[in-house]
């Protein structure tokens, strides 16, 4: 059950093609002994210290040497470090299948003070991608108005609590219709600044995002979402982790075009997004609808709090 | 029989003389290529590599490296520097460059993907001017030599026969 689990649930080919051979064999061996289901949601390779396996949550006997980490980077990086460069400055790179590789190491800065690149990298996070569709069910009867129009939201919660995996599902579910039977196919532009929304490879996004849903890859946000207002004219513009200044003059600009927005944004409470003064004038101009403040439970992502446009709570946690 | 063999060994040297400079150009034009790839599209190696392979002409030892280096990183996903040795190895016996510019080029592998984009092409851009200049060289040799190891073979070979006779 658990190799099964390793190579046909989540564990593809683009993932352990990475992996050294020996290792790959080892983690196979590892998942074999284990009596939980739990899939492999990270691999974490550190010079010098043992694999860890998040999901199963083990570690492996063997450790892992630079030559080991230098056959991943190999295969991350298609041999071509300056090929990756942008995204290694964001300390992550996204492969094909919308997984995404963290590297940690030494950092080398430009005379501005600016990540330039990373050296002697020690350590690499590779995340399994799961697409788990149809998981924005839970966000219907926050997200339409009584006259079944899509509200601008942003989606709120600490880090891995699955805002992206949220973001992802609406992409598809609007793109292809199936938020309600009543909403037609919306026009979604999806700007993804990181490629984590869509993954795109090659020009071809790695996961489901709706058929009529368009993708604006590799692109700053605040010019995004501002191109592809003029470019694809949505109905609905979808964007990750949203925070900066510019970020706030393109939502409002997408409200006065009627373009309904929807993002996420990182913060635990009401409190702590009232505090950051970039997103100000968001408030004042009560441009987001509905505010979700979602967490991750035994495993699964759930809507602890609701606020509407004039920050009131309407669902209380 | 004698100025058979002599005019043939002539004519190998100075073959040398008059391929060396073409093959340095199309070395420059192939790097030249890389080079642009790298500046305004980004694309990684094993992309430029296939492209190459498409775009070399069938029957000449760059289409064997290009296509080798191609299966390496494509298929056989071999690190890029032991790729980039055993196409130049494989091919090296074909060609009549000097051992200078054979240095060279597998110097070339010592850096290839290790780095970022502006010192990837600073390299890149080091080898093409030293191979630009190897072809200025070449140029010169083969102006000077061509001619004389195609004339001298003859000689040679005629001057054996006189002597024997």
């Amino acid at each position: 059950m658990s190799i099964l689990l390793l190579e046909s649930k989540n564990m593809q080919n683009e993932v352990y093609e990475l992996l050294p051979p020996a290792i790959f064999t080892e983690i196979k061996g590892m998942v074999a002994s284990l009596s939980t289901d739990n899939a492999i949601e990270e691999i974490r390779l550190r010079v010098g210290r043992p694999v860890e396996l998040v999901g199963p949550d083990v570690f492996l006997p063997s450790v892992v040497t630079r030559s080991d980490l230098d056959y991943v980077l190999s295969g991350v990086t298609q041999s071509s470090m300056y090929a990756v460069e942008d995204e290694l400055r964001n300390g992550y790179i996204t492969i094909k299948g919308g997984h995404r590789i963290g590297i940690a190491g030494r950092v080398v800065k430009e005379n501005r003070g600016m990540i330039k690149t990373l050296r002697d990298i020690s350590s690499v996070n590779i995340r399994v991608a799961m697409a788990h569709q149809g998981g924005a069910q839970i966000l219907l009867p926050w997200m339409l108005s009584p006259l079944q129009k899509v509200l601008s939201t942003l989606i709120i919660g600490p880090p891995c609590s699955g805002k992206t995996t949220l973001l992802r599902d609406l992409a598809r579910q609007l793109g292809d219709g199936t938020f309600m039977s009543m909403l037609k196919p919306q026009h979604v532009a999806v700007v993804d600044e990181r490629s984590e929304i869509a993954a795109v490879y090659d020009g071809v996004p790695a996961f489901a995002i709706g058929k009529a849903t368009d993708v604006l890859d590799n692109c700053d946000k605040a010019l995004g979402m501002i191109v592809m207002l003029r470019a694809m004219a949505p109905d609905v513009i979808i964007t990750d982790e949203i925070g900066s200044a510019g970020d706030v003059v393109a939502i409002l600009e997408m409200a006065r075009s009627g373009v309904t927005f929807i993002g996420t944004l990182h913060a635990n409470s009401i409190d702590d997004l009232k505090a950051r003064t970039t997103l100000s004038p968001l408030f004042q101009d009560k441009t987001i609808e509905r505010f979700i403040f979602i967490e991750r439970l035994h495993r699964q992502t759930v809507i602890r709090k609701v606020y509407d446009r004039h920050l009131r709570l309407i669902l209380p946690g | 029989m004698v100025i058979a063999v002599t005019s043939l060994i002539g004519n190998l040297l100075s073959k040398s003389y008059k391929e060396r400079p073409k093959e340095l150009k199309r070395w420059i034009f192939y790097l030249q290529h890389v080079v642009t790839q790298i500046r305004y599209m980004r694309l990684p190696f094993p992309v430029i590599f296939q492209q190459l392979n498409a775009m070399t002409e069938a029957n000449s030892y760059f289409s064997d490296f290009f296509n080798d280096l191609d299966l390496a990183l494509n298929q056989r996903k071999e690190p890029i520097h032991s790729a980039w040795h055993h196409a130049l190895t494989l091919v090296q016996r074909k060609w009549h460059l000097s051992r200078d510019d054979r240095e060279l080029l597998h110097a070339l592998s010592d850096l290839l993907g290790k780095i970022g984009q502006d010192e990837q092409l600073k390299h890149f851009q080091a080898a093409i001017e030293t191979l630009t200049a190897h072809e200025g060289a070449a140029m010169e040799d083969k102006k000077k030599y061509e001619r004389i190891f195609s004339t001298l073979g003859l000689l040679v070979g005629v001057l054996l026969v006189v002597l024997l006779m």
